[in-house]
């Protein structure tokens, strides 16, 4: 192909960016994957994080009488 | 209303066919009271007959009950109950839940310190099938912006008789957000007083909105019209639409025209941005022109934003770093109308980062600044809906923030001391948002206005600041932003140990 065939090269160029496109979309997409385990594992940390202090506060016997028994 | 002496409490609870073990446990926790300058009115709203006579022996001396032999509904019934209060305060008490022992006297103290103060609510929790207390709702002080589209305040709620009739009482016609009706025409007369504390414990059922919501869908239809309603009286151009969840609301405000200029500061440095700040000017002109507000935005780039802000001749000054890219369109028109009321000094977008979690939904200043639920999903709903309606905040990050021109070089300096040293940023950010809050005004974030922002720079530790944050809670552990209760206070712990010191479990 003669490199001064100028709508070969157009061609090319749209075909490239076509194909970066889709990879960018794809790099998009795993980033939010990644993101929505990443955002799991934070919510999972704070019910962990209230978990534990529970249990240390009911070992600690720190806790107020909040059993309702009427 | 200013009690000169003790004040007088009207607890008021309607019932229609309840439970007869709640409405026992109700009417104890009343009995129980610390504070005895109380009567307790129970209605009965056409029960089957033997609800009237398990009323009948619940009965002490305080107790006042009346029944209604037809059904008037929720409303009709809570009008009864009203009508027939003597006291100076209001309770509203539903029939399966439970005051905490010591509410009246919390509140009683409260108001005999704060005079003049016309209605309070507490913090509540869920009480569970077994008995337990859970979830607590660590709530915010008066949140008006908030109350508009979720009725967050729910329980506990004391308020004046005096103000509670000078309002119209109970409206007919809004069966279910009846209460929610009433407090925002109470909000429109005298701000609300908040003790962060659970007083209130709000039982978890079957029929529950809590537990239920397609229960009570009803609830909500008229719960539009309480907010519409409410708009029109304060003046708020806007439709009303259901929120993403039952209980929300989504008020869509309509602007009046206005100028926008978009100061971007520039350093010139590589970012990582998907689009360039062309494109973003190219977006937000169209999203002016395209709404309702003809308007005007003239894009500013500059490593020197305080220079930039010299040249502003706009009603609006938006601030956007590089690093930032506008998601939604409409984000310019959500935020330009929210300024329209002017007592909200600045508003604050959803800040998502690149992989769609939220890098920051405002910032609380509760113990020392932090993003409020960073690494949450960007479409979780959030711990009592806080990422689903617009709310007060204390202060919302710089990297994007929109406020009037007069203030404008305000957050300059600020935008400019945050670029200037970001590890510090998160502080200028707070301290920006206490001097815009200084003056009475209100910080608002919304949800409805988004961008990413592609920052990750790590707070530095160890700036303790020790400010307290209206919009947040003291219960919750400081210098995080996700709700986190303080040990001892998360509702039910995994065991209990019983009079034997026998460990069981719930």
């Amino acid at each position: 192909v003669p490199v001064d065939d100028v709508e070969h090269l157009r061609v090319q160029m749209a075909e490239l960016q076509a194909e970066l496109d889709i990879a960018r979309g794809a790099v998009k997409r795993a980033e939010r994957d990644a993101g929505a385990a990443r955002a799991e594992l934070v919510e999972v940390k704070v019910q962990l994080a209230r978990a534990r202090q529970e249990h240390e506060a009911a070992i600690a016997g720190r806790r107020r009488g909040r059993r309702k028994t009427s | 209303v200013t009690p000169a002496r003790s004040p007088r409490f009207s607890v008021l609870t309607t019932v229609f066919n309840p439970e007869i073990e709640h409405l026992r446990a109700c009417v104890a926790s009343v009995a129980e009271q610390t504070w005895t300058d109380y009567e307790h009115i129970v209605v009965d709203d056409g029960s089957n007959p033997e609800v009237g006579v398990a009323i009948a022996n619940m009965s002490h001396e305080r107790l006042r009950s009346w029944r209604h032999e037809d059904r008037r509904g929720i409303v009709g019934a809570a009008q009864t109950a009203l009508s027939m209060a003597t006291g100076e305060f209001v309770v509203l008490l539903d029939h399966d839940d439970v005051l905490v022992a010591h509410a009246l006297e919390r509140v009683a103290d409260h108001l005999l310190s704060h005079p003049g103060c016309e209605v309070v609510y507490s913090d509540h929790d869920l009480l569970r099938a077994d008995d337990r207390c859970t979830e607590p709702f660590f709530k915010p002080d008066f949140s008006p912006e908030r109350l508009r589209q979720q009725n967050y305040i729910t329980h506990l709620v004391v308020a004046s008789r005096q103000a509670v009739e000078s309002v119209g009482g109970f409206r007919s016609g809004f069966d279910g957000s009846q209460d929610h009706d009433l407090l925002l025409r109470l909000s429109e007369r005298v701000p609300f007083d908040h003790i962060r504390e659970v007083l209130y414990h709000w039982r978890q059922s079957d029929s529950s909105v809590s537990t239920s919501p397609s229960n009570k869908l009803f609830a909500f239809d008229h719960g539009l019209r309480a907010v519409a309603e409410h708009c029109q009286r304060v003046g708020i151009h806007a439709s009303v639409e259901e929120g993403a969840q039952f209980g929300c609301y989504r008020i869509r405000r309509l602007t009046s025209p206005a100028t926008m200029d978009v100061v971007i500061r520039a350093s010139g440095r590589e970012g990582r941005v998907w689009a360039s700040p062309r494109r973003f000017a190219d977006i937000a002109r169209s999203s002016i022109a395209g709404g309702s507000a003809p308007g005007q935005v003239t894009l500013r780039e500059s490593l020197d934003v305080k220079m930039a802000v010299n040249d502003v001749r706009a009603d609006i000054v938006l601030f956007a770093d590089e690093r930032s890219e506008m998601i939604d369109e409409q984000s310019l028109m959500v935020m330009v109308a929210l300024l329209d009321d002017p007592g909200v000094a600045a508003v604050g977008p959803m800040l998502l980062s690149s992989d769609g979690t939220v890098r920051s939904a405002g910032l609380t200043t509760h113990g020392w600044p932090a993003d409020i639920l960073r690494g949450w999903a960007g479409d979780h709903p959030g711990p009592g809906y806080a990422l689903l309606v617009e709310r007060e905040v204390s202060a919302v990050r710089t990297a994007v923030i929109a406020c009037r021109a007069a203030d404008a070089s305000l957050v300059a300096d600020a935008v400019a001391a945050s670029a200037a040293e970001p590890t510090r940023a998160v502080m200028v950010d707070a301290a920006l948002g206490a001097a815009l809050r200084s003056g009475g005004r209100r910080m608002l974030w919304t949800p409805h206005a988004s961008w990413y922002w592609f920052d990750d720079t790590p707070v530095r530790a160890g700036d303790d600041m020790h400010l307290d944050d209206p919009y947040y809670n003291p219960n919750l552990v400081p210098g995080r932003g996700d709700w986190l209760e303080r040990p001892g206070l998360a509702g039910a712990s995994p065991y209990f140990v019983d009079e034997g010191g026998v460990r069981r479990y719930a």
